[in-house]
């Protein structure tokens, strides 16, 4: 009787664990209201998550990009229906060549994981707010 | 925004000695990568003061700070600092010298906790630029880190100049802003 209550303890142990396990996967690996680091592997599984998503592409050597960078998280969590992503186009640049990225920052936003608009340079977060209200009223 | 607009900007990269700031700017001065850990108690032989025979003002390599002005980091005034560099860098421009000046009051501040003055000593360092800019021929701007987080400071620092940065596609080391200087003074 001793033996089947440890295996009983046992048994259920692993069971919590396997729940656990699944349900960190079950996660949402894009959590809504950040900016989501963007590379090859999870960009178009980003941009097919949501009807309206938002990436940033930017490089460490672009000054402009880090004025923008503060915008796009404020507008991240402002607009948490909408997916937030950055991509770094050194890193990536086969992702960016994919758009005809040439000119940083570049902005562009996703409808149903189709680009529809594109706002270059370090612009006003209003600028880029419109353009966004715009796709989410269509 | 304006000098942001009309200068050669670019971005400062310092991932390995952001938390450090007197091997910051020993990098800086001696124009070679550094290891040291923090403030030093004399400083050593700085190729680039040497080189450029700039006036020092207020550099955090020691503390009290190294060069013509010598302020104690623990002690002094958030904006009397700015403006006792502002008025030492003006003294020494005035004299045809050049200078490599400090201003340590917002990374201070913000080591500090104090938020609620970061806006009032960005203008307050705004204006002194501005007064310095009028004056100087050439001129660099930067900063060796960012802003203090969470974990530590962010790596990635201003750089506004009146020459271009080493290359287009690429942050700007430490080092490089050291010899960036020197070719601006000239040997």
């Amino acid at each position: 009787m001793g033996e089947d209550k440890e295996l009983e303890e046992l048994l259920n142990k692993k069971a919590a664990e396997l729940i656990k396990k699944t349900r960190q996967l079950q996660r949402d690996p894009f959590p809504p209201g950040e900016v989501v680091h963007l590379d090859s592997s999870n960009f178009d599984d980003f941009i097919s998550r949501k009807r309206v998503t938002v990436v940033d592409f930017w490089a460490e050597w672009c000054a402009p990009c880090f004025i923008l960078a503060p915008i796009i998280e404020e507008l991240a969590r402002d607009y948490p229906q909408v997916g937030f992503g950055k991509l770094n186009t050194d890193e990536n640049p086969e992702i960016a060549s994919r758009y005809g990225v040439m000119s940083l920052p570049t902005v562009l936003l996703f409808k149903d994981g189709e680009p529809v608009d594109a706002i270059i340079g370090a612009v006003p977060r209003e600028m880029i707010e419109a353009r966004l209200k715009v796709i989410l009223n269509e | 925004m304006a000098l942001f607009n009309s200068t050669f900007r670019g971005v400062v990269k310092n991932d390995r000695l952001k938390d450090r700031t007197a091997a910051s700017w020993l990098e800086i001065l001696t124009m070679d990568t550094q290891n040291s850990t923090e403030f030093l108690s004399s400083p050593p032989p700085l190729p680039l003061i040497e080189a450029t025979r700039a006036d020092a003002i207020n550099i955090p390599i020691t503390n009290p700070t190294y060069g013509v002005l010598s302020l104690d980091l623990k002690n002094v005034d958030y904006f009397d600092e700015i403006s006792k560099v502002k008025e030492a860098a003006l003294r020494s421009l005035s004299i045809g010298r050049s200078v490599i000046a400090s201003i340590t009051s917002i990374d201070r501040a913000l080591s500090a906790g104090k938020e609620d003055i970061k806006c009032k000593l960005y203008a307050e360092v705004d204006r002194a630029v501005k007064e310095l800019l009028n004056v100087a021929e050439d001129f660099i701007v930067f900063s060796p880190y960012g802003e203090i987080r969470a974990n530590g400071r962010e790596p990635y620092g201003v750089f506004l100049a009146s020459v271009p940065r080493p290359h287009e596609h690429d942050t700007v080391s430490l080092v490089q802003i050291g010899r960036l200087f020197l070719d601006l003074v000239g040997h």
